[in-house]
């Protein structure tokens, strides 16, 4: 038995009221001194026993009658108990399997997604055929998949077969909306008439994080969640680490943190962190964590040599049954060199954010100079900024400098202004630009402090054409582009490094902004992948201009080589293998080495789970129940719950009579 | 004294007089006829002469006539000693202030002991509970009646009630034949107390049981559920007055119908008095029934 509203039992104390009342009614009882005494004691022997059996009885009927009105309103759902044969249910279902990787790990020593495919080969199997049936999971690509049943329930058996756990994670918001375009199509089922989604999951909040506004599903939808019943109220977990979102050299200081959270009703006792670098231990920290509460470890550590550097955090408790390692990899870049090229007027404000970016940098480590013919030898990895005119030489020199493969910001304002006194403003931004992502969390406008003299805008370098706006005015002219060439990069600021067009560089955004460009370019230029720290089912692919092979070693040392093919231009190597979580490496035949750190998809660790506030929000006209996974009859009875409201309503209104009865009797 | 007796009561009273139903036996010469034979007016009887009779009562002329000695007997008018038995136990606290029946029965005994004392008859009081409270004997002047009332200011109610006790007290007290006026609630062991009627009519005193009741006694006029309390002894239980009434009603009936019918076979005269009715009326009543015999 299951409830589709377990909140009312917040009003089971009302069951005292009979009780109060009684108490209250016996201390109002009126007392009198009486001679005959025995002859009252004669005439009440037997009464006096009846009236308390009567008022026994009247207290629990009322008692019975508040019970019963509560369990009304909450809805219970009889599930068959009995091995009896019990009516068949004809309404359209949907089953919603949850095969992604969380569903592979073990509870109470069942692995969940075998438990699932138990309960859901049985309900499939109790599937009168000529109901509209169909079943929603994840392919081995990732993509969800719907069989529909066509009348032969054998269809989804067949399917259900060739599912397994899938390294990706569950999109149960497009799932149910699937499962609700299902019903639609069914033109001959009327849209009130009842319909039934059941999802087969670990129950995890993370699996519908895209539900970002209310989600319209036909309200005569029932959706029944089988989970873990401990897992109802949210399981133990953690969530993934994070790592710093800025570049890190060597003598920076880095960050690794993880989440810590305990949905459980049980407190967490004894729990320790370990965090590794380099396969080093390099702090442990332990903790008592309370029920329902989240806490976060952090560690900070001084950046080595340049180059790849393993991290690892490790979770040691005794009761903590998901995986309990975090692999990442963190790459230290080597200090780039920041060549200036402005008049001193322009160069103030540039020199500051290289300053800044670069603290301890040594003597030749920002380079300014007021002229191209000035410019030092520059080498790959350089990055130079420049702040001139916009002149032709400019443009020659940065698109020459470009196509080298150095960096290059640019300021290019423009020479036409429209007009000095109107003033426009940053209003659109490339969220999923690389840059800019960390900026996605900031508000709606984080860059609307930008003020700007309204220009006539021209195209900086207008003969490349592989160019990226990041930044745009509330006009939609430019403010920020990314134009590549070749293997170098050149961003391009539609202002000065003055403060004459624009007052960019005095706005809060200013030096971060800056500082992301020039970690992009430092990691571009090392030619490193940004992509080190992946997640399972994510594929590795390298790609070159010439020719070469790679040796791509998994966790326990297995070593699988492959030559690149020539596809579309290129010389790639793409769909290395990946089994499991932990340290992968790739060495190239030209020596270069990279590590790979592969962890469970994001969010399979956080076990916060999909509750019926959370539900409430999202799906607010859907009746939801949940049902423990394993102790709900397989025996076909996820098609065979019975509402007993109305039996309640009856059973209340026969102990109303009764209760009637014997309060007139007693009277 | 108005508290007991007020001058209407009074008015009737006087124009009433108690007499014993039964011969008693009595000091001086009242209404009451006695049955000590001697120098009173009323020829009773003869009787053989035997030596050592008192010459002096010889009728000589029945002598004349049968040549036979026989002595002449008289019935001699006597005043009557009344003994007024009154209950104080608790359960004659019951009732409102106004009309307990402690109360009704103060006033009763009060116009009995006036209607006794103004036919110049001896009238006592024996207030009692589970003990003997107060004795009261005999006299028959008026003045006496201001006694009678100062000792009833003075009784208040308490303890159980053993009627037994009472009279057992009065039965070793009295050495003549009198009238006996017991006014109580009767709440006693029934068949002791009638026992002890018995008993006392034996020994030739004249009874009157005045058993005196409140109204919601008989009727039980309460509602929902109330916890009795015994006024006599620490009990008390829960009921529900409408649920028992019918039975109680009957069980006090059958309470009342065994006095009355014991006193019937007794010859002793018994009435039951309710509270609400007036004490004069109730007196009347005695008086009219007594008048009737």
């Amino acid at each position: 038995m299951f409830f589709f509203n377990l909140w009312y039992l917040w009003f089971i104390p009302l069951i005292a009221i009979p009780i109060l009342l009684n108490i209250w009614k016996k201390q109002r009882i009126k007392e009198i001194d009486f001679p005959y005494f025995s002859l009252i004691q004669k005439s009440n022997v037997t009464n006096l026993t009846a009236l308390h059996i009567m008022n026994i009885l009247l207290l629990l009927l009322r008692m019975l009658l508040i019970a019963g009105l509560i369990f009304y309103m909450m809805r219970p759902i009889l599930s068959g108990l009995s091995a009896a044969p019990t009516i068949i249910e004809h309404v359209p279902v949907v089953y919603i399997y949850d095969n992604s990787l969380s569903m592979s790990y073990a509870h109470n020593g069942t692995v969940l997604a075998k438990q699932a495919r138990i309960q859901l080969i049985d309900a499939i199997k109790a599937l009168p055929p000529d109901v509209p049936a169909s079943l929603l999971f994840l392919n081995e690509h990732g993509s969800l998949e719907m069989v529909e049943a066509h009348e032969n329930p054998e269809r989804l058996l067949q399917a259900l077969n060739g599912v397994s756990v899938q390294h990706y994670r569950f999109d149960l918001t497009m799932a149910l909306h699937s499962a609700d375009s299902f019903f639609r199509s069914l033109t001959d089922i009327p849209f009130k008439a009842r319909k039934k989604i059941i999802v087969f999951t670990d129950n995890q909040q993370h699996n519908m994080r895209s539900a970002d506004d209310t989600l319209e599903l036909l309200p005569s939808i029932q959706l029944t969640i089988i989970c873990p019943r401990d897992m109802q109220a949210g399981g133990v977990g953690w969530s993934a680490y994070t790592f710093p979102d800025r570049l890190l050299k060597p003598g920076d200081t880095g960050e690794l943190s993880t989440q810590i959270k305990n949905f459980s009703d049980t407190p967490w006792d004894n729990l320790v962190v370990r965090f590794y670098v380099d396969d080093q231990l390099v702090e442990e920290s332990s903790a008592n964590l309370e029920a329902n509460t989240v806490i976060e470890k952090s560690f900070y550590f001084e950046a080595g040599t340049v180059g790849f550097h393993r991290v690892r955090a490790e979770l040691v408790a005794s009761d903590f049954t998901l995986d309990n390692i975090l692999y990442g990899v963190i790459p230290v870049y080597a200090v780039p060199r920041i060549v200036i090229v402005a008049s001193p007027d322009e160069s103030l404000f540039i020199h500051a954010a290289a300053m800044t970016y670069l603290p301890d940098a040594n003597d030749g480590a920002v380079v300014v100079v007021p002229s191209y013919d000035k410019v030092p030898q520059l080498s790959e990895g350089d990055i130079v900024i420049c702040a001139s005119d916009g002149s032709s030489e400019m443009g020659t020199w940065i698109k020459n400098a470009v196509a080298h493969g150095i960096g290059v910001i640019a300021f290019a304002s423009s020479e036409e202004q429209i007009d000095h006194d109107a003033v426009t403003s940053v209003e659109q931004a490339n969220m999923q630009h690389p840059v800019l992502v960390p900026y996605a969390d900031a508000g709606e406008r984080p860059f609307e402090s930008i003020r700007i003299t309204q220009y006539q805008h021209d195209t900086f370098l207008p003969a490349l054409q592989n160019r990226v706006s990041l930044l745009k005015t509330a006009e939609g002219i430019p403010f920020l582009e990314q134009v590549t060439l070749q293997s170098g990069t050149l961003f391009v600021f539609y202002t000065d490094a003055g403060e004459h067009e624009s007052n960019f560089v005095r706005t809060d955004v200013y030096l971060p902004l800056i500082h992301r460009l020039f970690d992009y370019i430092a990691a571009s230029n090392i030619g490193y992948p940004n992509y080190f720290n992946r997640i399972i089912g994510d594929t590795v692919s390298i790609s070159d201009d010439a020719p070469f092979s790679v040796q791509w070693t998994m966790p326990g040392d297995i070593i699988y080589n492959r030559d690149s093919v020539f596809i579309d231009g290129k010389y790639e190597v793409g769909a290395l293998p990946v089994s499991h979580e932990g340290y992968y490496s790739l060495k190239r035949d030209d020596d270069v080495s990279m590590q790979f750190a592969y962890t469970i998809p994001l969010g399979e660790g956080d076990f916060t789970p999909i509750d019926r506030k959370f539900l409430m929000q999202h799906i607010p006209d859907v009746s939801v129940a949940y049902v423990d996974m394993f102790t709900a009859d397989s025996n076909g009875s996820l098609t065979q719950r019975r509402d007993i409201g109305i039996h309640l309503l009856i059973g209340c209104l026969v102990i109303c009579l009764v209760e009637l009865l014997v309060a007139n009797k007693l009277s | 004294m108005r508290k007991y007796l007020d001058p209407a009561l009074i008015a009737q009273l006087q124009r009433l007089e108690l007499k014993a139903r039964l011969v008693v036996e009595g000091s001086l010469s009242g209404m009451h006829k006695s049955p000590y034979r001697g120098f009173s007016v009323e020829f009773a009887e003869h009787k053989s002469y035997f030596p050592g009779d008192d010459i002096r009562y010889i009728d000589w002329k029945l002598y004349g006539k049968t040549e036979k000695y026989f002595i002449k007997q008289y019935e001699e008018d006597t005043n009557l000693k009344g003994y007024i038995v009154f209950d104080t136990s608790a359960s004659m606290g019951f009732g409102d202030k106004k009309m307990s029946k402690f109360f009704y029965a103060a006033k009763l005994a009060v116009a009995l002991s006036y209607l006794m004392l103004s036919q110049r008859d001896s009238v006592g009081l024996l207030a009692f509970n589970n003990d003997i409270v107060k004795y009261v004997p005999p006299r028959n002047n008026m003045a006496h009646l201001q006694n009678i009332v100062s000792v009833m200011d003075n009784l208040s109610t308490g303890d159980d009630t053993s009627i037994c006790r009472a009279f057992q007290y009065l039965a070793s007290h009295i050495k003549r034949r009198g009238l006996i006026v017991l006014i109580s609630d009767l709440i006693d062991d029934q068949s002791k107390v009638l026992n002890h009627l018995r008993y006392l009519h034996h020994m030739k005193h004249e009874l009157i049981i005045l058993h005196v009741v409140h109204p919601d006694e008989l009727e039980l006029p309460y509602h929902g559920t109330v916890r009795f309390k015994n006024m006599e002894q620490p009990d008390s239980l829960m009921a529900a007055p409408d649920r028992i009434r019918k039975d109680y009603q009957a069980k006090i009936q059958t309470f009342i119908d065994t006095y009355r019918v014991g006193c019937l076979k007794e010859h002793i005269d018994y009435s039951m008095v309710r509270v609400d009715q007036p004490v004069e009326q109730a007196v009347l009543d005695l008086i009219a029934r007594r008048k009737k015999r």
